[in-house]
């Protein structure tokens, strides 16, 4: 056996004695559900609040320079 | 005609393999049809192993969960573009490895612009959700050697010792080269060795 299946092994030995951990069946239900039916439109809310919010910075940031610069 | 597409691009040559359990065939080919029914399969299959890693890389129960949705959302979206050949367990792997490297990330950020040094130390004060559930003095201890693992540690530990995955595939899944997961493996066991003392098992006492 090479050092690296050994230490296979015993890892696979020593995670035996650990507990199992699940979720709840209605926890479990609700992720399935929403992976399922994918992105959503409530997944894009945030990142193009986001960008709207960076582009109007942008925007006033330019407005600003071309006023200094008249 | 255009081949259609396949994910194996993005998520690397480990994820295919020519000895796909027939089982596990019939899920992706069901997922490349876009039938629901083996997508449950595959999440009835899997979600208690990737929540298993999630907690135990994020030591929460709230950003476990929402890395295994985004986790199953991605199976979602990509499953009709993966290979024949896919094996579902690297793909998967590869996918919650990557959410939980950018949640650390974002978690690391987060923590800085709130100097919230008093918030961490209640924190790690408090005991983690497997401390909770552990059951017995050695499961308690081989959970606490675990969380005291360096995450790079960690995570090699787990994907090999609780998941079963071999180092060449831990490998690729990590990006790393096979001598380095060898490597992390060892010093991992060296340390879970020293960390638990009168707990480890009788056969990591013997020389």
């Amino acid at each position: 056996m090479t050092d690296d299946e050994d230490d296979a092994t015993k890892l696979a030995e020593l995670a035996r004695g650990m507990p199992t951990i699940d979720l709840d069946p209605a926890t479990a239900a609700r992720i399935a559900q929403r992976a399922r039916h994918g992105a959503g439109l409530t997944r894009l809310i945030e990142p193009a609040l986001a960008a709207g919010f960076a582009i109007s910075y942008l925007a006033w940031a330019i407005s600003k320079i071309v006023e200094v610069l008249r | 005609m255009q081949p259609r597409r396949t994910s194996r691009v993005t998520l690397g040559a480990v994820v295919r393999s020519p000895c796909v359990d027939p089982e596990e065939r019939a899920w992706i080919d069901g997922l490349r049809a876009g039938d629901p029914a083996a997508f449950d399969a595959v999440f009835a299959a899997y979600r208690r192993r990737l929540y298993g890693y999630l907690v135990r890389m994020t030591r929460r129960r709230d950003a476990a969960e929402d890395l295994l949705q985004e986790a199953f959302l991605r199976l979602a979206q990509h499953g009709p573009r993966l290979a024949g050949d896919t094996r579902l367990a690297s793909w998967l792997f590869t996918v919650a490895h990557r959410l939980v490297v950018s949640w650390a990330r974002a978690q690391a950020v987060r923590d800085q612009l709130a100097g919230d040094l008093p918030r961490r130390e209640v924190a790690h004060a408090q005991r983690s959700p497997l401390e909770a559930i552990a059951d017995s003095q050695t499961q308690l201890a081989i959970e606490r050697a675990f969380a005291a693992l360096a995450p790079s540690y960690r995570e090699v530990a787990l994907l090999v010792g609780v998941e079963g995955l071999q180092p060449t595939e831990v490998a690729h899944i990590l990006g790393l080269k096979p001598d380095a997961v060898r490597q992390r493996l060892a010093r991992a066991r060296a340390q879970l060795a020293e960390a638990l003392g009168e707990h480890a098992p009788a056969s990591w006492r013997t020389p």
